[in-house]
């Protein structure tokens, strides 16, 4: 859910450490006075660097009946200061060759800047003060709530594939935050008021809940002393809360869903199933996962894609993918879109004796070692990207994880055994703990 | 006016620091360069080579001149079917045992076909090159052009003509050539048939017919010195016949604006997209053009039609214009979505802006603004070696020396405000524009 229009890769678990010469550099750490954690990863190819600051809030922290209210704000986040003319924040990042933007999840929200090395005070200094001095007006207030209609109409209204996974998210987790969407019910965007606006912002945007992240052309001992300045004289929160989310009662059965709309010229098939998640697991479940659900239906040469694409003919793309960066719980998604001709049901069905082989008799050794030597070496590649560093320790701090969990990340995954990924699988695809959504075009006659 | 410049001065007065950047800041990314060097390998062939080991990654690119547009009519699709199957298998590697080998290697291969052109992506690890670059020479030089992949993607294809039916971008795109430039191929498009007439003898002729030394142009980036470099282009291309240049189809010509195109897709939230006569970019005013561009719309949060259209109305998440070059055809483009209530808003305000600045001009500030944006986030688009290979072989492909990425910067800062009101009264006049409409606007009339 970012602000505009570049859509940002928030978390990518995939692409993290791995083992030696694989190996994510340790970034520089220290905590400000006030409780601010900062991040440092060096990369002096570029007098650039990527300036993040990530709140442990997000869309599944919202009191009920104000969904949209975190993303809202992120929003809400550029439209001034008592210093900061509304709209000025961007145009002064601009103004300095730098590009600017923000993104929300249910678990974080996090604001970016990339810029040139010798601007990085002026935009701390920027960042700092809309942490604490946010000032807007209500024509403000109301105008960007238009804006988020709209983008709420693009992301979701417009497509009927969004509108089925929203409905599908709702099912699935019928009771806890994740099951609301980030960008917010539409009937609930459209009453959000700027008291409850203000209560999230000074409850929340506080330096005590924030992890500054800066990758690129700065050390730590360079950058302590302007943390200190800027953000080290902040005021933290009092009495923080702790971030407890209402739980789901056991899921007891299959749910199904079928979405129709006029839009629709393929149906397709989709499936989500609870699953663990870095936040939440213990030892190597979610690496496990992971692998397991990558050997599954990661790309053209996972079982899915093979059965029913390649040696069945009946689908044109098949897959799952495993979203286990969440604080609070995971997901496994699988998916299909029949050839011409074939119907969900033959479909669906194939998909289900896919997963019953799979979970009857695992991964061969040579998937096994396939899949884990893919994931770990997207640690190399993200070294390449100071943005993408500074997005994979962001995010994983914001969710619960340690420095050490994401340096260790590739050799966890290099450490996952056979018998590790089947548990993983037969734990997590349990159609009592799913939802299977049906997309289709309206039905004759109608 | 004043309440732009009011808000200059509050600016400046908050951030003097911001001033005290304005010149010495711009230095600093003004210095950075990238060292581009021309080699030339054992076996005659020249390429690019920008050689940095900090990062244990390899990235080569290639492209070819001659796509799309000078396939034959009866088996269009053909060029993009033949880049796909280079990876569907290749010596003695069936689709599924490359595609496998690709994985252990962790590596990825890809080609492409546009409609002027052909382009390769290798991306390796830097243990890993040599293997990596028999995997390009083999799908390059040998590829199987199996039964079954080619069937695959062509069921693939079906199911993408299909879904094209409700696809808002697709369906304007399509008006938008069939309004411009009826009869030139780039108005041409897949159909049932020419998917079904696609077949080995057509994809051998056109790889034939394509892949030569006569017009490619190779990038290489990375962990690899000017010695490898050679060798490996040698490995990958050395086989390559000397060729001649494909023929050229003829430039497009313009007809007639139209004010307005509608296309009924049912929908909440119509899209529109508009464009006029551009320029190419060997043209004198390209450089002015990216400023000009910059100010309309292109700047994001700094641009006039993100300003009017969404700060000030809440009419639309996001609005943006941009100039889009193909070799025969170039036009300036834009789109936003909105509401299908708010469209007949959303088009007065777009084109009274762009009317406005087509009559006023554009200020001195708006045109260093614009300038300082554009020259100081250049460094940006160079602080990972997969940018710099992607910006590096987009200079190189357009034509420009190899020095121009070290120039690029001189070249924007000498745009005067009369260079760029020249080119707003060139190509930003409202009337030349066609504007298309997808969705169910309400209140508009074709």
């Amino acid at each position: 859910m970012p602000r505009a229009l570049t859509f940002v890769l928030a978390c990518a678990f995939v692409v993290m450490a791995s083992a030696d010469a694989r190996e994510l550099p340790r970034p520089e750490t220290f905590t400000l006075s006030n409780g601010m954690q900062v991040v440092v990863i060096t990369d002096r190819r570029a007098p650039v660097v990527t300036h993040m600051v990530w709140y442990r809030v997000g869309a599944a922290d919202e009191p009920r009946g104000h969904s949209g209210i975190a993303h809202f704000f992120e929003h809400l986040m550029f439209k001034g200061t008592r210093e900061i003319p509304p709209g000025e924040y961007s145009r002064t990042i601009a103004r300095n060759g730098g590009d600017d933007n923000a993104f929300t999840s249910w678990d974080y929200t996090a604001y970016h800047v990339r810029i040139a090395r010798d601007r990085l005070d002026l935009v701390m200094r920027m960042e700092a003060d809309r942490m604490r001095n946010l000032r807007y007006t209500d024509e403000t207030f109301l105008s960007e709530r238009d804006v988020i209609v709209e983008e709420r109409r693009s992301r979701i209204d417009n497509s009927p594939g969004a509108v089925l996974g929203e409905r599908m998210r709702a099912m699935l987790w019928p009771h806890h935050p994740y099951g609301t969407p980030i960008i917010g019910w539409l009937h609930e965007i459209q009453s959000l008021d700027r008291a409850s606006a203000q209560a999230f912002y000074e409850t929340w945007y506080a330096p005590n809940n924030a992890i500054l992240v800066i990758a690129g052309d700065i050390t730590a001992e360079e950058l302590r002393p302007l943390a200190q300045r800027y953000y080290g004289r902040l005021r933290p929160t009092r009495d923080l809360p702790e971030r407890t989310w209402i739980s789901d009662p056991p899921n007891v059965g299959p749910m199904r869903v079928t979405h129709r709309d006029e839009k629709v010229r393929q149906p397709s098939l989709s499936r989500m199933y609870r699953a663990t998640s870095y936040g939440t697991d213990e030892g190597r479940q979610s690496h496990a996962l992971d692998v397991a659900i990558d050997i599954l239906g990661g790309g053209e040469t996972s079982r899915l894609y093979r059965a029913l694409v390649e040696d069945q003919r009946i689908a044109v793309s098949a897959g799952a993918g495993a979203n286990t960066s969440g604080l609070g719980g995971g997901s496994v998604s699988v998916y299909a879109t029949p050839a011409e001709g074939v119907t969900l049901e033959q479909v669906e069905a194939a998909v289900d004796a896919v997963i019953a082989t799979y979970l009857r008799d695992g991964p061969t050794e040579a998937e096994l070692a396939r899949s884990k030597s893919s994931l770990s070496a997207a640690a190399v590649y993200s070294r390449d990207s100071q943005e993408a560093l500074a997005n994979i320790y962001g995010a994983s701090l914001a969710q619960g994880e340690s420095i050490d969990d994401v340096v260790n990340w590739a050799n966890d995954i290099e450490a996952v055994t056979r018998d590790e990924a089947i548990a993983m699988a037969r734990e997590a695809l349990n159609l009592n703990a799913s939802v299977t959504g049906w997309l289709l075009p309206p039905e004759e006659g109608q | 006016m004043m309440r732009a410049l009011i808000l200059a001065a509050a600016t400046l007065t908050a951030f003097p620091i911001e001033a005290a950047y304005a010149q010495r800041a711009q230095a600093q990314t003004q210095q950075f360069g990238v060292d581009v060097e021309r080699i030339v390998s054992p076996g005659g062939i020249e390429a690019w080579l920008v050689s940095d080991s900090t990062v244990p990654i390899v990235i080569m690119r290639a492209s070819w001149r001659g796509g799309s547009a000078i396939e034959p009519a009866n088996m269009i699709g053909v060029t993009g079917v033949m880049t796909d199957m280079l990876t569907e298998g290749a010596g003695a590697l069936d689709a599924n045992a490359f595609k496998e080998r690709l994985e252990e290697l962790n590596m990825s291969l890809g080609f492409g076909a546009g409609w002027d052109g052909l382009s390769m992506s290798v991306t390796t690890l830097s243990e890993n090159t040599d293997a990596a670059f028999e995997m390009a020479r083999l799908a390059l030089h040998e590829p199987r052009f199996d039964a079954a992949p080619l069937e695959r993607i062509k069921r693939q294809m079906l199911v993408g003509i299909r879904n094209r039916e409700t696809n808002p971008g697709y369906l304007a795109n399509e008006a938008l050539d069939n309004a411009l430039y009826p009869n030139h191929v780039y108005a041409r498009r897949t159909s049932r048939e020419t998917v079904a007439a696609i077949n080995v003898e057509g994809m051998r002729e056109r790889q034939r017919a394509l892949f030569n030394r006569a017009t490619m142009q190779i990038t290489i980036v990375g962990d690899i010195d000017a010695a490898a470099a050679g060798a490996a282009v040698d490995r990958v291309f050395g086989a390559l016949p000397q060729g001649a240049a494909p023929p050229e189809p003829a430039d497009a010509t313009f007809n007639p604006p139209t004010p307005l195109i509608m296309r009924n897709l049912p929908q909440p939230q119509s899209l529109i997209l508009f464009a006029g006569p551009g320029i190419q970019d060997e043209d004198p005013d390209w450089i002015p053009l990216a400023v000009a561009n910059y100010i309309l719309g292109g700047g994001g949060f700094s641009s006039r039609l993100l300003a009017e259209v969404r700060e000030e109305r809440g009419l639309v998440y996001g609005i943006g214009t941009g100039p889009s070059v193909r070799e025969h055809v170039a036009m300036i483009r834009g789109s936003a979505q909105t509401e299908n209530a708010n469209v007949v808003e959303a088009l007065d305000v777009t084109r009274a802006e762009m009317r406005r600045i087509y009559e006023e001009g554009a200020t001195q500030t708006e045109v260093n603004d614009a300038i300082t944006y554009l020259t100081g986030s250049f460094a940006l688009d160079l602080d990972s070696n997969a940018k710099i290979s992607s910006v590096v072989h987009g200079y190189q492909v357009a034509g420009r020396d190899i020095e121009y990425i070290n120039r690029r910067n001189d070249l924007i800062r000498a745009v005067t405000l009369a260079d760029v009101n020249r080119v707003i009264r060139r190509l930003f006049n409202p009337d030349a524009y066609t504007f298309v409409v997808v969705g169910q606007p309400e209140g508009l009339d074709e």
